[in-house]
């Protein structure tokens, strides 16, 4: 084990990106054996061009190795109508050789610093901070930092033979680009669904446009030419199995026209790629999660578990597990 | 045993002993946040719970000048867990007097509890389904931690017979054919309340005062499965409950009469619903939807503090069968 490096606690500089994917790419690669390493324009895709920001710091010793992260993709969200962020933690990472050198873990060291600086309430702040850990993270969040259970996260699931959409006026058209539009469907569904993450054309494009890893299929419903409903589909791996993914639904819950219209495209779409079960996630208080079981979905258990930590008094967990609507879109699992 | 703590204005915390009167009255609405599901209202109730559960009593009650003003307990199981006989207690709601301190008086009620009954070589595992401000006590004292939320399969039972189906008979008692059952299903699982006659006649059929009805399906001499039904409609907002369901997996045929005798059962009742509960793992909660039932989650967090960390809340939610039986102290 080598002598403790003297380093720093402090948030992302220009520059630190080098050192972040060296360590990055290092470590992952050492636990991972599916693991490829992460390029730089991935990393800029990620923490350069989200249109809600950037979340990392870094323990970084002064010849600039960086021995630890802790990041987060923040999110534009409203909660009943205010703005504010979220940030889903992801890709935290301590260098074996250095993690317990200190006092405290760095892992936690550097969580605190994260959680100090962009934690709070109010338009600049992170209200919420979630994640969904591996078990090793969430034993070390839970007693060091404020990690609490949520939910166990369940998908829904059905093989496409036992889905049938049923008849609509209208008709889902698939698009290579979400239109202008989408940001007026963003605002509509967040005053409807009370806590959602903004879905404007901004974060849609740079979310399933650009993204870089994947290729995501989308579709769009107009009534009377206004954009009314949108759906984002890949056929991928959640949950260590091979599907046809609903990786984003953005449709008036109740409006049941707009959501058949979607719902066969979906379907389509899955055929299409030769799926044979199509998943999808969102929330147990969402009222699409009857009504894709009433559609023949059923729900399955995952190896998931949403860990979430609130700063606002408000807007506490338990009116996070009533209110806060996501699909798999808001994960970075698919 | 004498006072754990004891000030000299006849204020007391200690363990309430078998040999001495029940003690109705900790158990009087006082400032519980929500009507507490267990409530004895007579000796016989309390009887049941403190001095004929097989695996033992688990209360504490703090006095002053003699009069209970707080109570933290549970009602213990004896589990099996990775095959060895251990014990899981299923807390109740806690109880204090108005004018008591949280601070003062249940919380070192609640630290005595857990000192005299949560060491390694004592209950394994506590767990419960707390009101709002036993959920606070337990995760600042008591190291309590979230679990899951309890979520019901639940079906309305349609149209359809309100008499038993052939095949399935109502049973007065568990005879020693559980017994035999529960060693075969519990081989499916790394954890899960023993299941034998003692266990559910003492939970289900010596109840003074709930009638659970025990649906049983038998070939010849052996028991290849068995339903408890409960019906109350101020239970939960109304559905049937299928407190308990053991039967082999993969026999559809058991599975299915007795489906059908609980279905019945609600039909008889007029109740709006049948629901039960079941890991979210176990392929029965994949075979109760192929049967009608939604997925539906309630507002109820358990909670579970584990005296050794190998069993922690992610071991538990992989490997703890349970069912409302598991569930639900009434």
């Amino acid at each position: 084990m080598s002598d403790a490096p003297a380093y720093q606690i402090r948030a992302y500089r220009s520059g630190d990106e080098h050192g972040i994917l060296e360590t990055f790419n290092r470590i992952f690669a050492r636990v991972d054996p599916t693991f490829r390493p992460r390029t730089l324009a991935e990393w800029r895709w990620q923490y350069e061009r989200n249109p809600s920001g950037r979340r990392i710091f870094l323990a970084v010793a002064d010849d600039g190795r960086v021995l630890a992260q802790y990041a987060g993709i923040p999110q534009r969200v409203l909660l009943d109508g205010e703005p504010t962020f979220f940030s889903q933690s992801v890709d935290s990472m301590a260098d074996p050789e250095f993690r317990r050198l200190a006092r405290e873990p760095l892992f936690v060291q550097v969580g605190r610093a994260f959680d100090e600086r962009f934690g709070g309430v109010g338009p600049e702040q992170d209200t919420l901070m979630w994640g969904l850990p591996v078990p090793a993270a969430f034993r070390i969040g839970k007693k060091q930092l404020k990690y609490e259970l949520v939910r166990q996260q369940h998908k829904l699931s059905a093989p496409l033979a036992r889905l049938a959409p049923r008849a609509t006026p209208l008709e889902a058209e698939e698009l290579r680009a979400f239109p202008d539009d989408t940001d007026a469907l963003s605002a509509r569904a967040a005053h409807e669904r009370r806590g959602m993450a903004v879905r404007d054309r901004a974060q849609m494009r740079w979310r399933y446009e650009e993204n870089p890893h994947h290729r995501y299929r989308l579709a769009a419903v107009r009534r009377a030419g206004e954009l009314v409903g949108v759906a984002v589909f890949r056929k991928g791996s959640f949950d260590l199995v091979e599907d046809g993914l609903l990786v984003d639904w953005l449709a008036p819950a109740g409006d049941e026209d707009v959501c058949a219209a979607l719902f066969a495209w979906v379907c389509a779409a899955a055929r299409a790629e030769g799926c044979e079960r199509l998943t999808a996630l969102v929330p147990d208080t969402a009222r699409e999660w009857l009504a894709f079981q009433r559609s023949g979905f059923r729900v399955l258990a995952t190896r998931y578990f949403l860990v979430a930590w609130s700063f606002s008094a408000r807007h506490d967990l338990p009116w996070m597990r009533r209110h806060w609507y996501y699909t798999l879109g808001d994960t970075d699992l698919a | 045993m004498s006072a754990l703590h004891a000030t000299p204005d006849g204020f007391e915390l200690r363990a309430w002993r078998t040999e001495e009167p029940a003690a109705l009255e900790a158990f009087e609405p006082r400032r519980e946040a929500r009507a507490c599901l267990f409530r004895p209202r007579s000796a016989a109730h309390w009887d049941w719970a403190f001095r004929r559960n097989p695996a033992g009593t688990r209360l504490f009650l703090a006095r002053r000048g003699g009069r209970v003003v707080a109570r933290y307990g549970g009602l213990p199981v004896r589990t099996r867990v990775l095959g060895e006989t251990r014990t899981f207690a299923n807390l109740l709601d806690s109880g204090l007097q108005q004018g008591e301190s949280d601070d003062e008086v249940l919380v070192p009620l609640a630290q005595a509890f857990l000192a005299a009954h949560g060491g390694p070589d004592g209950d394994l595992v506590h767990y419960g389904w707390p009101d709002e401000r036993d959920l606070v006590l337990g995760r600042r004292h008591l190291e309590h931690e979230l679990l899951r939320v309890l979520c019901l399969l639940a079906r309305a039972p349609g149209p359809g017979p309100r008499a038993l189906p052939d095949g399935v008979e109502e049973l007065a008692r568990f005879g020693p054919e559980v017994d035999v059952l529960y060693a075969c299903c519990a081989t499916h699982w790394h954890a899960s309340a023993i299941r034998d006659a003692a266990f559910l006649n003492w939970r289900f059929a010596e109840h003074p005062v709930r009638r659970f009805r025990l649906l049983g399906v038998r070939g010849g001499s052996v028991l290849r499965g068995y339903a408890v039904y409960h019906f109350d409609p101020e239970l939960l907002s109304g559905p049937a409950l299928l407190m308990d369901w053991l039967v082999l997996p993969g026999d559809e045929e058991a599975s299915e009469r007795l489906l059908a005798a609980a279905l019945a059962c609600a039909r008889a009742d007029e109740a709006r619903g049948l629901a039960a509960a079941f890991p979210e793992w176990s392929p029965w909660t994949t075979y109760f939807q192929d049967q009608g039932f939604l997925h539906h989650p309630t507002e109820f967090l358990q909670v579970v503090r584990s005296a050794v960390p190998r069993f922690d809340m992610l071991w538990l939610r992989d490997n703890w069968w349970a069912t409302l039986a598991d569930a639900l102290i009434l």
